[in-house]
């Protein structure tokens, strides 16, 4: 479990997070949306111990992640948007780093590898964006680490590997697994993460689970115009408009028009 | 305990360093440790174009060579090895080995000063001592020469002021001076000066490096003249005008036992440098 209490960090005099308290439980994937510039991505890099808060406390499992903990470390993995490209083969570098973490399989690597179409025999500083992120994708499942961390997973990878990604996400994560993945691609993510937090600017509008958020919020896909919706979206053969289940109807969550309904009405996602 | 070193650990991060450091600076190495045998072939086909004789670099000219492979190994490698870990991709991916930093530390001193030093020179000079074996116009190898080169010069200098006059406890000072051992720590310690500027400057790494070096050891002579001034200023004068007097400075504790105080102070530097190196890694962000 991740704790995080009134954590502030700030890039100079900007600040970025303020007063960020959440609690990550295991066994979930969480998608961590937000506009740019929010902090998604330093809210990760706190949360994996690459930056130290100005204030307030984080804790895994009771491990302060700026400490960097080897057996803190060997349970969690960070993958970055951007990504380094050694002068080694996939393969090598999957042996070199892959050692020393306690879970880490070459077959399940190798099986990822496979699937992602991606040869491990290739020099990953030969490979193009796309291949190095499956690799490093790859190497991320294959470590099946308690804490994955993935900024952008999505990002350069072609149509078949989204597809490919978020079968290897649930085929080779762990059950007890806390995985969070920031992304702006909710819909290459839509249907494996849940619960969601939407990170506004220094805060949290929503964290929440998608049964609650329907519970909460009824995603109307018929063509009837509603004059109670907070949002309305014409779509491809309709429209998809977002009120107040007030009814306590049952619809499918559209992360897309729920971003854009957190966005226009702060104030009342915050109170729901 | 485990969390500060664990040797298994270690040995295995100390194996994983090697490799990513071959992969990234293997070549530069390679070329280093074959640039005496380079260079000696290269002059012996000069030579051979443009006088029509069959001639090897001498061994002076080997020397030279040799001080500045390594010279440049010592300034390159740390930038090729470890000077990514303050770039975001290759820094992010690095602090996040589960490794403690205390041998991520070990493994980047001993790679900086140790391992990679001892095999470019080793290779330096085996191959120097192998091409002198080979072709007889060589002369001494490098590794022979070395122990002659340093007695010769220290000798010459002896002779020097002997003839200036009988200087008391100059032999002494010689003696501890012209012992090789002595100027180890002062390459570790430039090893480690270039390891801390690769790991603490973003940008323009050995540039900063030479440039932070130069203005602090300008800073730390301007804090010493007057020091220095107080001590031996009286001595400075009396060696202008009658240089047997140098003999009275070499009676001074600080020059009977220079080698003590020069360990001490480059031990000192070092353990600074280590703590630096060692207080980088542990605050490193990104």
């Amino acid at each position: 479990m991740i704790n995080l209490k009134d954590i502030k960090f700030s890039y100079g005099e900007n600040t970025v997070l303020q007063n960020i308290s959440m609690t990550l439980k295991e066994g979930r994937i969480y998608g961590l949306l937000g506009e740019n510039g929010v902090g998604k991505t330093t809210l990760l890099t706190l949360m994996c111990g690459l930056k130290k808060p100005d204030k307030g406390q984080i804790s895994t499992d009771g491990w302060d992640p700026y400490d960097r903990d080897p057996d803190f470390l060997s349970q969690q993995y960070y993958l970055g948007d951007d990504l380094a490209a050694p002068n080694m083969k996939a393969s090598d570098f999957a042996a070199n780093y892959g050692s020393f973490r306690p879970d880490f399989s070459m077959d399940t690597f190798a099986s990822i590898m496979k699937e992602f179409e991606t040869d491990i025999t290739q020099k990953m500083n030969c490979m193009s964006y796309g291949q190095l992120k499956k690799t490093h994708v790859a190497f991320a499942l294959a470590c099946r680490t308690k804490y994955l961390f993935m900024d952008e997973p999505t990002n350069g990878l072609d149509i078949p590997s989204k597809s490919q990604f978020r079968k290897a996400v649930m085929k080779y994560t762990r059950e007890d697994s806390t995985i969070v993945i920031s992304t702006h691609q909710v819909r290459d993510l839509e249907n494996i993460i849940d619960p969601i937090i939407i990170l506004d600017s220094k805060e949290v509008l929503l964290n929440a689970g998608l049964e609650e958020i329907a519970a909460r919020l009824f995603f109307d896909y018929s063509n009837t115009p509603r004059p109670d919706a907070l949002y309305c979206e014409m779509i491809p053969g309709g429209s998809i408009q977002v009120c107040m289940n007030t009814d306590s109807q049952e619809s499918k969550v559209n992360i897309e028009a729920l971003f854009n309904t957190v966005h226009r009405h702060k104030s009342i996602i915050k109170n729901l | 305990m485990n969390r500060i070193f664990n040797i298994k650990r270690f040995g295995r991060y100390l194996k994983s360093d090697i490799r990513s450091c071959t992969a990234d600076y293997g070549l530069s190495l390679m070329l280093i440790s074959l640039m005496g045998v380079i260079i000696y072939i290269g002059t012996i086909l000069m030579g051979l174009i443009f006088n029509g004789t069959w001639e090897g670099p001498g061994v002076g000219f080997r020397l030279t060579a040799f001080a500045v492979c390594m010279f440049v190994l010592v300034v390159t490698m740390p930038v090729k090895c470890y000077g990514k870990i303050t770039a975001k991709k290759e820094g992010s991916d690095w602090l996040m080995v589960p490794v403690a930093k205390t041998e991520k530390f070990l493994s980047m001193v001993i790679m900086t000063v140790f391992i990679v030093p001892v095999v470019s020179a080793g290779t330096y000079l085996c191959l120097d001592a192998i091409t002198c074996a080979i072709d007889k116009t060589c002369g001494e190898s490098l590794i022979s020469s070395f122990g002659s080169l340093i007695v010769n010069f220290f000798g010459m200098t002896a002779t020097v002021y002997s003839e200036a006059g009988a200087v008391p406890g100059l032999q002494e000072f010689i003696r501890q001076v012209s012992n090789p051992l002595l100027y180890v720590d002062d390459i570790i310690g430039m090893c480690l000066i270039f390891l801390l500027g690769a790991i603490v400057f973003k940008t323009g790494k050995t540039a900063k490096t030479f440039l932070a070096f130069f203005l602090i050891t300008s800073v730390l002579g301007l804090i010493m003249t007057p020091v220095i001034t107080h001590y031996f200023g009286e001595f400075a004068v009396q060696f202008q005008t009658k240089p047997q007097m140098t003999g009275d400075i070499f009676n001074l504790g600080i020059f009977r036992h220079v080698a003590l105080f020069d360990t001490i102070n480059d031990t000192l530097v070092n353990l600074a440098l280590m703590a630096g190196i060692y207080y980088r890694i542990k605050t490193l962000k990104h």
